[in-house]
């Protein structure tokens, strides 16, 4: 499904509780018009919408932006329910034809999302998207580097992560998803939203190696408290490349993980 | 060269430097050297004074050569308040190549471009080499320790085992000059295949008066899997001794090790890089001290080496008591019994 070479963008946009589906839509149109114009194939939405549920609505207006715009996109379209009526924290994935690709549910809390009574999600998905596999992480899941290797296993090969981040520190920002494209060799993209106590530090990701400073940024928002569409490009034929040379999952002590690490996950271990 | 050639070839120069490489003259130097004591460890485990010995490598002709490179290091962290003094990877090996008649620069390094040929003399090398090198580098070391009353952590050497396969093994030697425990490298990358290395399959803790230590070695912080095992043992520490061949060196290529690591699995990092060039090889890197950015704040770094090519001691005082208190009031914890569930899967069906 894969081009040689793809584009991707993240959405920068603030943090709004919206009053209808329709304001939501509206809202992002503009922004994804620009995306759509510099060749974006996928676009990432920051934030959420504030809504108790993703409904009906919702995800037809999405599925109107994808194809009026021809683009897929990946956004927190609200909270997700299931027949017992848990809520999960989720990201959505809708097609450039305007069907659900699926959904990715968040599998860790912070204490906020305990207090909230909103449930863990259990399973991992990857998706197939003309910018590549996506492994997709909200919130607290990019900080739990079994998450994102999980989806590196499963076949991701872009990395997503929908979050809000409150600092402007840098390392702040490095310690997330910048991180985990470093040590899974994938790429990124990283969508905060702005807004009061928020700083956004949007970005396009890659290997270091692949990067012209060597910094593992192929673009970025260049101000963290203004709304911004970043485009960036996929390099595949670079990535692929680097992997000859240096491919880090080839190398994994598989047996290491299967006899120490899983009995101290389970608990068997000294401590 | 033919097979019964090579084979006498090594075997002249493992003669050679087993006479180079005597213990005597590294004996005689040490019992004349000026000590001082390092500072004793917090009794209430509190706080300790780290050092990162970035350590400008040269090739030694002789045993007392060495010890002296190594005394000189080992003084100026003790005498800058270093309670643990970390030296980097294969500082047992490389280093000790001097005594190895005709090893001058470049000479393993067109070795290894010689092709499949020049791949065994690389292999054959560092099997004859391994046993004559690691009686210096521990006599040093262990005498360095004992005498400065001081824990090292002594970088690497390359260790033949019984089965005659060669592993990267850091050693780590407590104030009283015994060794306190070693730990085998568990990922290899590049050159180390070339060599026939084999590869741990332990992550150990060791738990000292300085505080809970794991040393996992220079290309195993590149995998989470280490760091989580370490933390999962209760390590507070993560010693990472490292040696990088690299033309051309990158602060942010460098953060893809234990500084990741220490992120995902709070505790400190320590990360200790040989520097300078040698055998056809630029070993280059900043020597520095982490924690995780929600803890130390700033880019995660408490201390970091000026240069990337310059010998160097990099200290930072630790703070074990705040790691605790940060590590029991995290927001977010890990779900183990999902971790199980989910890589478990996916390791068992990647085996071989």
């Amino acid at each position: 499904m894969r081009r040689a070479n793809s584009t991707g963008a993240v959405l920068q946009g603030r943090q709004y509780t919206f009053a209808t589906e329709e304001a939501w839509a509206q809202r992002w149109a503009q922004a994804l018009s620009r995306a759509a114009s510099w060749g974006a194939q996928l676009a990432v939405l920051s934030g959420s919408p504030g809504w108790d549920e993703a409904g009906d609505a919702a995800l037809r207006q999405a599925a109107e932006l994808a194809e009026r715009f021809g683009m897929w996109l990946v956004a927190d379209l609200g909270p997700e329910r299931d027949d017992e009526g848990r809520a999960f924290q989720s990201l959505h994935v809708v097609a450039s034809d305007g069907s659900l690709a699926g959904t990715q549910r968040q599998i860790h809390l912070t204490q906020r999302e305990r207090e909230m009574l909103f449930s863990p999600g259990e399973e991992l998905a990857t998706f197939d998207s003309p910018v590549g596999v996506l492994g997709l992480l909200r919130g607290a899941d990019v900080g739990i580097p079994e998450v994102a290797r999980g989806l590196t296993l499963l076949g991701a090969e872009v990395l997503i992560h929908v979050g809000t981040l409150g600092t402007v520190s840098e390392g702040a920002w490095l310690a997330r998803l910048w991180r985990e494209v470093q040590a899974n060799q994938v790429f990124g993209l990283e969508a905060y939203p702005v807004g009061p106590g928020l700083v956004a530090r949007s970005c396009v990701l890659a290997p270091v190696e692949l990067t012209l400073e060597g910094k593992g940024v192929v673009a970025q928002a260049s101000d963290p408290r203004a709304e911004a569409v970043i485009v960036g490009e996929l390099d595949w034929e670079a990535r692929k490349r680097l992997l000859a040379q240096y491919p880090i999952l080839d190398e994994m002590n598989l047996e290491l993980y299967r006899r120490q690490l899983l009995a101290l996950y389970r608990g068997e271990g000294p401590s | 060269m033919t097979g019964l050639a090579q084979r006498l070839g090594v075997e002249f120069l493992r003669i050679v430097a087993q006479w180079r490489g005597r213990l005597g003259p590294a004996r005689r130097w040490l019992s004349e050297a000026q000590f001082t004591s390092a500072v004793a460890p917090d009794a209430a485990g509190r706080e300790v004074r780290v050092a990162a010995v970035q350590f400008p490598l040269r090739l030694c002709s002789s045993s007392r050569e060495y010890a002296q490179a190594c005394y000189l290091w080992t003084r100026r962290a003790v005498e800058a308040g270093a309670q643990l003094v970390v030296f980097p990877e294969l500082i047992g090996f490389v280093p000790l190549l001097g005594l190895v008649p005709g090893i001058g620069s470049g000479a393993l390094g067109a070795q290894i471009e010689a092709g499949p040929d020049g791949d065994d003399m690389v292999a054959i090398l560092a099997r004859a080499a391994a046993p004559i090198l690691l009686p210096i580098y521990h006599f040093v070391f262990r005498s360095l320790a004992r005498q400065f009353g001081v824990h090292i952590a002594a970088g690497s050497a390359l260790v033949l085992g019984q089965d005659e396969s060669v592993s990267n093994v850091v050693f780590v030697f407590g104030p009283n000059g015994a060794e306190l425990g070693r730990q085998a490298k568990c990922h290899l990358y590049g050159l180390e295949f070339v060599m026939g290395l084999a590869r741990g399959n332990s992550i150990e803790v060791f738990d000292t008066p300085i505080g809970k230590l794991a040393c996992p070695v220079c290309m195993d912080h590149t995998y989470f899997e280490t760091g989580r095992i370490a933390y999962l043992q209760d390590a507070e520490i993560l010693l990472d001794s490292s040696a990088d061949a690299i033309e051309e060196y990158s602060w942010w290529y460098q953060l893809r090790g234990v500084w990741g690591r220490v992120q995902e699995s709070p505790a400190y990092g320590v990360q200790a890089m040989m520097v300078g060039d040698a055998l056809g090889m630029p070993f280059r890197g900043r020597s520095a001290v982490f924690g995780p950015v929600g803890l130390v704040g700033g880019d995660g770094a408490l201390a970091r080496a000026q240069d990337c090519d310059r010998g160097e001691v990099v200290i930072a005082d630790l703070n074990l008591e705040a790691l605790r208190a940060y590590r029991r009031d995290l927001d977010v914890q890990p779900r183990y019994d999902w971790c199980a569930r989910h890589l478990g899967t996916l390791w068992e069906q990647l085996a071989p």
